[in-house]
């Protein structure tokens, strides 16, 4: 018996471009914002994220349902305000979070991809960069893409806001205010998964944490504690200064708005601070 | 198989040290790598996965310099670690992504741009065998493969070194032989250099080009295998293996009468010396002992290997 084989010559030397690390890490944030969604894997990891995406839009696809059956909700100024809407969407947020910030993160460390990243041109700093450059857009989905979706929708019922100028203003308040909570909520998620290799662990970690921030936040306001002391729940903290972006008093008028904006950018800030230390001790190779 | 010259040197270490706590890890480590492939060896333990990370330029060296395909990866690391391609020995590939999937983005992070990276990730993943599986999970995908994955990781980018640290580990010993054989067919083919970690010297025995034996931080032997073979070939330094259908005490206490350094275990018998056979013969011949084998016994690579790191001697 005779064989016969097929020699495909096996892979050629690379000759082309090599791009660099801004490159690296524009690649890793796709592919982790890719997992994050569930792309290319199972039914399974798809479903949680839709969910969300659902909860955080059905409010705003019921809205522009009702704009366009009863117009005369709107009249009257029944619907909820665009600043209203943030309310709609916590839920979602906190789940959101709780499911996204695991994933960027605990994969990595679990599974040892983070040794083959860091043996790339990426470093601890980029491959950081990366994972809230994945992060934020993510978290967008929920802070920007149903108020989006309002606008359109009740603009397209002739409900929307009378021209282009106020449109323009309406649309830097709805980017500043996904900017706000998307980099509140990515840092501190983030900064609770960066403290365990397990997703589970850590999603749980992000729900515990921001619904004992919202006790808190409650307690303290049966308590008639200082408004200030209102910066200390995260939740309450950016949701006021989402309010504030939009020109609305808020929660706690007495609260003067740069120590809402303070309180909100320390909530990224000090979260931030604490990844940057988790990943700078994290042990690749020893 | 050549020793490598200066000119082809792909990394030089000199005088490398570092501590983790109060742990020595490497003292004054002096190397040189070359082309072909070059067997790491030394105990768990002797700094070979430091020195791999510092190659990387992961870890900086307390002292010492060192160099990575001429540049030094304290300075580079983006640059030595873009043209490095490395194999890690824990498992680190996550088993819900696809072995194409998981190579191509690798080459995508290494630099290479989406089309090149998906045509290169095909060709390296049939190059390693797993052109069938590469639709796999890799999950799903026996120890062997997954190996496999990793090679074809560390390879995607067309690397100018390729570092392998430990690449049979957890293997069994078909998994292990294709490992093997795959690595060395990888630098034959490929004409990339390759640096493979080990603690097995039977395997680095039968890969590798040089050996460069580590031991409480330094490198205490570095030297073409074929070299080395033929030196033991040349050495004086023989000893003889008798075995004996009885007890071999009496036999080593009769030959140690005889000025011999004879050890005998059971039935067995170690006698050093130059040509000791004909007085061993005689000896049996006059107690009247059963001789079943006598066999000339050479140096070693294990026997080089425990001379110069006992600390590997388990």
């Amino acid at each position: 018996m005779t064989t016969a084989r097929i020699d495909a010559g096996g892979p050629q030397r690379y000759d082309g471009p090599r791009l660099g690390q801004a490159y690296a890490v524009r690649r890793v944030a796709l592919h982790s914002i890719a997992r994050a969604v569930g792309l290319r894997r199972g039914f399974g990891a798809k479903v949680l994220p839709l969910f969300t995406l659902v909860v955080a839009l059905l409010p705003a696809v019921v809205l522009t349902g009702l704009a366009i059956l009863l117009p005369d909700v709107i009249a009257t100024g029944d619907l909820p305000s665009y600043p209203d809407y943030y309310g709609f969407i916590l839920t979602a947020l906190l789940l959101f979070s709780a499911l996204v910030a695991p994933e960027l993160l605990c994969t990595d460390r679990r599974s040892g991809l983070l040794g083959l990243y860091f043996a790339a041109p990426l470093d601890r700093r980029s491959y950081l960069g990366a994972k809230l450059l994945a992060a934020l857009p993510l978290l967008s989905l929920i802070t920007l893409v149903p108020v989006l979706v309002l606008l359109l929708g009740l603009a397209s019922s002739g409900a929307g806001p009378a021209g282009l100028g106020d449109t323009g203003v309406l649309l830097l308040r709805m980017f500043g205010a996904a900017a706000v909570l998307s980099a509140t909520f990515a840092a501190v998620s983030l900064a609770i998964a960066s403290l365990t290799d397990r997703r589970a662990v850590a999603a749980v970690g992000v729900v515990l944490f921001l619904l004992a921030s919202g006790a808190l936040s409650a307690a303290l306001v049966q308590a008639d504690a200082p408004v200030s002391l209102q910066l200390l729940d995260v939740t309450t903290v950016s949701f006021e200064t989402v309010q504030r972006i939009y020109a609305q008093p808020g929660q706690f008028p007495g609260l003067p708005t740069w120590q809402a904006a303070l309180g909100t950018a320390a909530w990224v800030v000090g979260p931030l601070a604490l990844l940057w230390n988790r990943y700078a001790r994290v042990e690749v190779t020893r | 198989m050549t020793a490598p010259t200066l000119a082809t040197q792909v990394v030089t270490a000199d005088g490398l040290a570092k501590t983790w706590g109060a742990r020595t890890v490497l003292a004054g480590l002096d190397l040189q790598v070359g082309a072909g492939v070059t067997g790491l060896l030394g105990p768990n333990g002797s700094g070979k996965t430091t020195l791999i990370g510092m190659m990387l330029g992961l870890h900086a060296p307390d002292r010492g310099s060192l160099r990575v395909l001429g540049l030094d990866p304290r300075e580079a690391g983006p640059l030595v670690r873009a043209r490095v391609g490395y194999a890690p020995q824990h498992d680190a590939l996550p088993p819900e992504i696809e072995a194409l999937d998981l190579v191509r983005h690798l080459g995508e992070v290494h630099g290479l741009p989406v089309r090149a990276s998906r045509q290169r990730a095909s060709d390296v993943l049939w190059l390693v065998g797993l052109g069938e599986e590469r639709r796999r999970p890799v999950g799903t995908m026996s120890g062997g493969q997954r190996q496999r994955v990793k090679l074809a990781a560390a390879l995607v980018h067309d690397p100018s070194l390729l570092v392998l640290d430990e690449p049979t580990n957890g293997l069994d010993p078909g998994q292990r032989d294709g490992v093997l054989a795959l690595v060395r067919r990888l630098a034959d083919e490929l004409a990339v250099p390759v640096i493979m970690s080990s603690h097995l010297l039977e395997e680095v025995g039968r890969t590798c080009d040089q050996v460069i034996v580590l031991s409480e931080g330094r490198a205490v032997l570095q030297q073409g295998l074929a070299e080395l073979a033929h030196e033991a070939e040349e050495s004086e330094d023989r000893s003889l293996l008798v075995e004996l259908d009885v007890d071999a005490e009496p036999l080593a206490v009769r030959l140690r009468e005889r000025g011999l350094d004879a050890t005998a275990t059971a039935r067995r018998l170690v006698v050093e010396g130059a040509d000791p056979a004909p007085v061993v013969l005689e000896a049996v011949e006059q107690l009247g002992l059963g001789l079943r084998r006598m066999q000339v016994r050479t140096r070693s690579l294990e026997d080089v290997f425990l001379e110069l790191a006992p600390e590997g001697r388990t």
